[in-house]
């Protein structure tokens, strides 16, 4: 194989396999259906955004029945060891309560609120992470007659990722459970015959004076109408005892003095009007305009020069940085992080604008001046895309 | 809208816009590692409003999808971070020690096809990759999984030709070197 072909191979274990983001992306963009299109509700609801398959899980480990383990050790099974350590926490709750159906015995370990800990990302956090944190849960999956699970890798488990659903909804009459994103997320793990579901979604206990549960069904990885009913005068989400996999319901115990009602009615009344990333593309999704507008207010801005940025702009953000050696070689590294090498500069030049950016309203420029005692300063101006 | 009937779009759509949308990506994001995260996003998006509208509803099929990638970029980035990201472009290039010296070529030989072949060796690799600076990874990206020459993956990436041969090659032999399969002639 030729060393190209290689680094083809490793540049799809990075991440960019087409096919499994073709997929993926699919799989993503069904679970936002149901924001916004009630006939698919029915159908396809929201799933994890990024859904990771835990560490595979130890061949030829020795089933030991009834013996779990707690939602610590489960979180430190996946490599989540920040989670762990926030599940023997003070905020923690270890609620160990065992429900059984279709065969398997389905067990919420824990139950625990937090920051954001995992690697998990969404588009629907304005700045990478949720703006509240993560409410994290741990369920452990037996079956009832004491063999033990499959390994993760097997297809026929009823509880693969692909199969199976395990997400906190709110049991409020205000939202269906199809209604809303919680930007959930899963990876399982396998041990000793015991498969643990390692839970997320952003934080629900400012819904904490409502019901929250979790839901677990078997059949699908979407919330299945047809194995939870909805009471949409109570908010009630109960498991239908009709349905033939497995159905099954928690009620999340959290701490009702982390209500917040207030912010609670905003989100509510936000997912009302279609969720925001509903609103957003919802508005101008065929819009081309606003594309080619942008564009053309860039490229304006990139053609001005330094004084005129400043004599039409607003100025956002100034830094500083002194050339210095580092991991990235020699040049300026501002105190966000970012890095300027000390070869990017021309010699000779002491400004230029560096580069523009629009989100389509307005135009961030980005103006790089290089000091006479060999400083650098990053300015960031922000003019009209009119 | 049924799932059966708008998936031959969306895959052929998929099919036409992946490598552009991949390109934009790998030229405005800061952080490459996010790219996978941000392409399975941005097609979601497009898939969602897929099912919701129907294929007729795209006049511009490859515009939509342009104008979703602008808007999960700008939506991921604070202005902090857009400024990380626009710094860390190696806009004008650096003229490396080697500079105008051709990239050595790869000979298949310095990597054995037995290892070359296992999955394992592609995924080190890969976690390897992400430890480089981004812009050595852009490179990989538009020199290997887009296909593009290397003058094109300069003109891309806003650097000079001789600086892209000189960190490809640097890496390339640093990863030779990790794995210890550096049987390259000169």
């Amino acid at each position: 194989m030729k060393e190209s072909d290689l680094m083809r191979n490793a540049l799809s274990a990075y991440g960019l396999d087409r096919q499994a983001i073709c997929r993926a992306a699919r799989r993503e963009g069904a679970a936002r259906l149901p924001k916004g299109e009630p006939d698919m509700k029915k159908r396809k609801l929201p799933v994890a955004v990024a859904v990771v398959l835990a560490a595979a899980c130890l061949g030829g480990g020795v089933y030991a029945a009834g013996v779990l383990m707690d939602a610590p050790q489960a979180a430190e099974a996946v490599g989540e060891s920040d989670v762990a350590a926030l599940f023997e926490g003070e905020g923690a709750v270890a609620v160990n309560e065992t429900q059984s159906d279709g065969g398997y015995d389905v067990t919420l370990l824990g139950l625990v609120t937090g920051d954001h800990l995992t690697d998990t990302w969404s588009s629907g956090w304005t700045d990478g992470e949720p703006d509240n944190g993560t409410t994290y849960a741990v369920v452990a999956v037996r079956k009832s007659d004491g063999t033990p699970m499959p390994e993760l890798s097997d297809e026929s488990d009823p509880f693969r990722l692909s199969n199976s659903f395990a997400q906190m909804r709110l049991a409020i009459p205000d939202l269906q459970p199809a209604q809303y994103w919680l930007n959930p997320e899963r990876r399982d793990v396998v041990r000793d015959g015991v498969r643990y579901l390692f839970l997320g979604c952003d934080n629900v206990e400012m819904f904490a004076d409502r019901d929250v549960v979790l839901c677990v069904s078997t059949g699908g990885a979407f919330y299945n109408t047809e194995a939870f009913r909805f009471d949409e005068t109570t908010g009630a989400i109960t498991a239908d005892p009709d349905y033939a996999g497995v159905n099954l319901v928690f009620d999340l115990p959290l701490d009702e003095g982390k209500a917040d009602p207030e912010a609670a009615r905003a989100w509510i009344d936000e997912w009302k009007a279609g969720g925001p990333e509903q609103a957003e593309t919802a508005e101008n999704p065929n819009d081309e305009e606003p594309h080619a507008a942008t564009d053309d207010a860039m490229e304006r801005v990139s053609a001005m020069t330094p004084a005129e940025i400043r004599a039409a702009g607003t100025l956002l953000d100034t830094q500083t940085a002194a050339p210095a050696d580092g991991n990235l070689g020699s040049g300026w590294y501002f105190a966000d992080g970012a890095y300027l090498s000390r070869d990017s500069w021309t010699e000779g030049e002491t400004e230029l604008v560096w580069q523009t950016s629009s989100d389509g309203t307005t135009v961030t420029a980005q103006v790089l001046v290089k000091n006479e005692d060999g400083t650098m300063t990053s300015e960031i101006w922000q003019l009209p895309a009119a | 809208m049924n799932v059966q009937e708008v998936t031959p779009f969306f895959e052929k759509l998929y099919e036409e816009t992946c490598d552009s949308t991949l390109l934009y990506l790998t030229r405005r994001c800061g952080d490459p590692a996010q790219i996978p995260d941000l392409m399975q996003e941005v097609y979601a998006e497009v898939y969602a409003v897929l099912l919701q509208k129907g294929p007729e509803y795209f006049r511009r099929p490859r515009a939509f999808v342009q104008h979703v990638a602008k808007a999960r970029l700008c939506r991921y980035y604070s202005l902090r971070r857009r400024l990380a990201c626009l710094v860390s472009l190696d806009r004008f290039g650096t003229e490396d020690a080697e500079e105008g010296s051709p990239p050595r070529e790869i000979p298949d030989q310095d990597l054995p096809e037995n290892l070359a072949e296992d999955k394992l060796l592609a995924g080190e690799i890969a976690a390897r990759l992400k430890t480089f600076p981004a812009d050595v990874q852009r490179i990989f990206i538009c020199h290997f999984w887009l296909d593009m020459p290397l003058s094109q993956t300069a003109k891309a990436l806003g650097m000079k030709e001789a600086t892209v041969k000189s960190k490809l090659y640097r890496t390339l032999a640093k990863l030779r070197e990790l794995y210890q399969k550096d049987g390259a002639e000169s």
